[in-house]
């Protein structure tokens, strides 16, 4: 087990109460594999990413464990999490053009990584880091690296930004939804990258999505997130093959209807995911669920297993065959 | 590049023309009579007409326009009458004293702005940026001569640690004038006595236009720092485990700058603009004086030559900031060229 | 997105809730100095009064007296008007003259509107001072000429401010559907562009009053604006500088009623601001 989240919580501080946005969620992740968390905007699943980096919004409050290499690294000091970012679990985010400094160049932000941890200096770093973006697949790494951020492709600066994640060598890899800014194909080979560095550089991935198809094509394991709970979490075959909470389900539905129909924005849930301070009583999916009954409203469901899977369901598609066929 | 700063260099010589056209027709629709003045109140009238004759102040308005604008072009400023030389050559006399005292002000106001915006972002809600704002707050609304008086009280009637005005102590003799800044003259006369007095006599005005600066100026770059810390390079910078210094110092601040150097730019104009104002409450002898004694005795050239060179100085500020922005932000060149 | 960073909104510090109401206090009491001067003031602010002059702040004499021995606060009471009437004339001018330009600017659009706005900026290169001397010079000194050469100097802040407002809002999809119903381009300002922009411009104006207000002192005090013995705040200034060495409310009382009538319309402009939700 390279990492254990136990009763993760995180809030925002307001007067009044502070806001829930994480819920006490658990999960391991083994060494080596491939672990997505999926969900919706707002369901928390960004938040948990980065605050296992410690990399959590200043105003938000945190309770629970995180264990990383048998150390704990929830409310530890930063200055203490700095010296582990980079070196031990690297980072790559949604927006690359964003995350990427617009006024130095490719090259020196990757270097700079390494100058972070006084892994190399000077020439050393800037070689090393040239040497990274042809690890990246990238075709002229020495010009891509005194090139800036803009002047560069959507793909190459991702690719860059994985290089600059993977430089000082961290063995866990948390990579924050990094192919929504891509289309298709090169989202694709990122993918495939991500897969093929895993295995070079025996990598654990977590992979912070709210797109099935990204799922489907790497996961080990999965961790479905609603509204700040954990819904479902288990191997991946298994809960692709036979989904049993309603809203993974649903998710698997609108993933087909996407993939069959491209240009269709057709969502198979109704409604939409609650946001942050409007989470409902009971079960957080009752209102949007098909299945939810009177105990869904007011009993949170507990975490129990079901085979090869965990879940968080009073009714979980397959208890009633009717329904199921329904949905 | 080159073609996008020389559009930027013909536009500056545009609106010089344009300044040096509207000023001077201005000042010659004028009810006044600088050569009756000039003449004093028993002049004859065949004494006055000498002095207009002397002047060119007889001819047509066009025909004197096409002698200035003819002269203008050669670098004649034309004659003023109240001290009976070229403009040119007072300007000469002038202009170091006033460009000493902007710039050491500004070299002054660039670190104080600096240093007190990157404390306040640094512990934002703080002690330095609740006082900046306080500052900024109450600071604005400062007329500039009254807290330049207000100091002179202070400093000279109460404290009696500075003198009330003037470039250098009158019983003293002055360094040899060679480049006509008093800091460096007298640092050349090897004459630390001289540089004291030079000092003493820079300090009062140069703090009023710091004073002044700062109230508008630090709230502009602490703007900048702060919302460039929320910028998700930053969360970048964080992930690959830099720490808090280099993230402000190599991050932060490079891109801030360039929001910073357009708050800076129009602050100096400003500033050239108002330091005729500083200069008269410390009879500071710069060409904003001069051009302001001269007004008093209807003696227009040395006007229209402070606003030629005025508008020149904020050209070329201008100029030298479109040459920056591209060394500054690497985004700006594509866009330019 | 997804939950990484809620949008945290920074609350209103508490001070400036506080300060608003105080800023508006000043400002009722300015109007009330301003239109009946006569019946706040205790004393002439012009009539001489040897036996009195250059006394400190007294009950007799809240300010104190001038080297005239007439009493500064009546002095100051009455000057309100010249001063901030004039800042107030001065931004009032700018914004119409500005609103009209900006807005014919940015709904001719094209050439039009790029030679407009060129005339825009050579303004914005203009020494201001500068320019104040030269109208002075010309149509001799006076408030009315201080007046003049602001307005020319203040106007093309606004041009450009409802000239941007303009085209942003263009765009908007119901200016956009009221375009394509065939509404005249008169009717769509009027309706759908203007009252937007007069939130804009009323935010402005009221921050730029008490810029204005130094700006007027400033030009008063180097002998542009008004002449003795008006009882102008610059010129209160202008006048102190002989005796303010040994009579210090002479200085401070007018400098300080400057900078509280500046700070108020700036506060107030904020709180505009605020409401407006920017």
């Amino acid at each position: 087990m390279i990492l254990s989240v136990r009763d993760l919580s995180i809030g925002f501080r307001r007067i009044g109460g502070d806001l829930p946005a994480v819920d006490k969620i658990s999960f391991d992740v083994r060494e080596g594999e491939t672990f997505v968390i999926i969900g919706e905007s707002g369901s928390g699943k960004s938040l948990t990413g980065m605050s296992i980096a410690g990399l959590q919004p200043a105003t938000s409050v945190t309770s629970g464990s995180i264990r990383f290499k048998e150390r704990e690294l929830l409310n530890r000091p930063d200055a203490e999490l700095r010296r582990m970012r980079g070196r031990e679990i690297g980072l790559i985010y949604q927006d690359p053009l964003g995350s990427l400094n617009p006024v130095w160049p490719v090259g020196d932000q990757i270097a700079e990584a390494l100058r972070a941890h006084g892994l190399a200096s000077g020439a050393a770093a800037a070689r090393r880091a040239v040497e990274m973006l042809d690890r990246v697949r990238i075709p002229d790494p020495a010009r891509v690296a005194t090139a800036y951020p803009h002047e560069i492709s959507g793909g190459m600066r991702q690719r860059a930004m994985i290089a600059m994640a993977l430089i000082a060598g961290p063995s866990l890899l948390i990579a924050d939804e990094p192919t929504t800014a891509l289309d298709v194909t090169i989202k694709a080979q990122m993918l495939e990258l991500l897969a093929e560095l895993q295995r070079e550089m025996a990598l654990t991935i977590i992979l912070i999505t709210h797109d099935m198809g990204v799922v489907a094509e790497v996961a080990d394991r999965i961790l479905v997130m609603y509204a700040g709970r954990v819904a479902e979490i288990g191997d991946a075959d298994a809960i692709m093959r036979t989904p049993s909470h309603p809203y993974t389900a649903a998710l698997m539905t609108s993933a087909m209807i996407s993939e069959a129909e491209p240009k269709q924005q057709l969502n198979a849930i109704v409604g939409v995911a609650p946001g942050l301070g409007s989470f409902p009583d009971g079960c957080h999916f009752h209102p949007r669920c098909p299945l939810a009954q009177d105990d869904c409203r007011s009993f949170v469901p507990p975490l129990r297993r079901l085979g090869d899977v965990a879940l968080a369901c009073h009714h979980p598609v397959g208890s009633d065959t009717a329904l199921m066929a329904e949905a | 590049m080159v073609n996008f700063l020389l559009k930027r260099f013909a536009w500056g010589i545009l609106v010089l023309l344009l300044v040096a056209v509207i000023t001077f027709f201005l000042s010659r629709v004028v009810p006044a009579d600088p050569a009756a003045f000039l003449a004093g109140q028993n002049a004859s009238e065949a004494t006055v007409q000498k002095i207009r004759a002397e002047y060119g102040l007889d001819r047509p308005l066009t025909e004197q326009f096409v002698s200035y604008m003819v002269g203008l072009s050669k670098g004649d400023l034309g004659q003023s009458i109240r001290t009976r030389r070229s403009v040119s050559t007072d300007l000469a006399q002038y202009l170091p004293a006033t460009l000493e005292l902007l710039l050491v002000s500004f070299t002054i106001y660039l670190i104080a702005s600096f240093s007190l915006a990157v404390t306040a972002a640094r512990h934002p809600g703080g002690f330095v940026d609740g006082a900046i704002r306080l500052l900024t707050m109450v600071g604005t609304g400062i007329p500039v001569f009254w807290l330049g008086m207000a100091l002179q009280f202070m400093f000279f009637y109460k404290l009696h640690w500075l003198p009330i005005g003037a470039r250098f102590p009158i019983r003293e003799t002055a360094p040899p004038v060679v480049t006509g800044f008093l800091i460096i003259d007298s640092m050349l006369a090897g004459s630390p006595s001289a540089l004291l007095g030079t000092l003493k006599h820079l300090a009062l005005p140069a703090l009023t236009i710091v004073i002044n600066l700062l109230a508008v100026g630090t709230r502009l770059s602490r703007a900048a720092l702060i919302q460039e810390q929320s910028r998700l390079y930053v969360r970048t910078a964080r992930g690959k485990g830099l720490g808090p210094r280099v993230i402000l110092y190599k991050h932060v601040l490079r891109n801030a700058l360039s929001p910073i150097l357009t708050a800076t730019t129009m602050q100096f104009g400003y500033m050239i603009s108002w330091v005729i104002l500083v200069e008269v409450i410390f009879d500071w002898p710069g060409i904003g004086l001069y051009a302001y004694q001269s007004f008093q005795v209807f003696d227009y050239s040395p006007v229209i030559a402070l606003a030629i060179v005025s508008t020149a100085g904020f050209v070329l500020i201008n100029l030298l900031m479109d040459i920056l922005y591209p060394i500054i932000d690497p985004r700006v060149q594509s866009v330019g060229s | 997105m997804s939950a990484v960073l809620p949008t945290a909104r920074p609350r209103r510090s508490r001070p400036r809730g506080v300060l608003a109401p105080v800023a508006l206090l000043v400002i009722v009491i300015l109007i009330a100095f301003a239109l009946v001067p006569g019946l706040i003031a205790p004393d002439s602010p012009v009539a001489l009064n040897m036996a009195d002059r250059l006394k400190p702040p007294s009950f007799a004499h809240l300010f104190g007296t001038d080297e005239g021995g007439r009493d500064i606060f009546s002095r100051v009471v009455f000057g309100t008007r010249y001063s901030l009437g004039v800042a107030i004339a001065i931004v009032f001018a700018s914004a119409l003259f500005g609103v009209v330009y900006g807005a014919v600017s940015g709904m001719a659009r094209g050439s039009a509107d790029n030679v407009m706005m060129r005339i825009v900026d050579l303004f914005f290169g203009f020494p201001a001072l500068v320019l104040a001397l030269a109208v002075a010079a010309s149509i001799g000194r006076g408030l009315g000429s201080v007046a003049l050469s602001l307005t020319i100097i203040w106007w093309p802040g606004y041009a450009r401010l409802v000239r941007g407002e303009v085209l942003r809002l263009r765009e908007r999809p119901h200016v956009e559907a009221a375009r394509a119903l065939g509404v005249s381009n008169l009717t769509i300002l009027r309706r759908h562009i203007l009252p937007f922009v007069a939130q804009e411009v009323n935010v402005r104006v009221t921050t730029d009053i008490g810029y204005a207000l130094v700006a007027v002192t400033a030009l008063s005090f180097l002998g542009l604006g008004a002449n003795s013995p008006t009882p102008e705040w610059g010129l209160l200034i202008r006048d102190s500088r002989p005796y303010f060495g040994s009579a210090w409310w002479y200085l401070v009382f007018p400098g300080t009623m400057i900078m509280l009538t500046a700070t108020a319309f700036s506060l107030i402009g904020d709180s505009l601001a605020a409401r407006r939700g920017g």
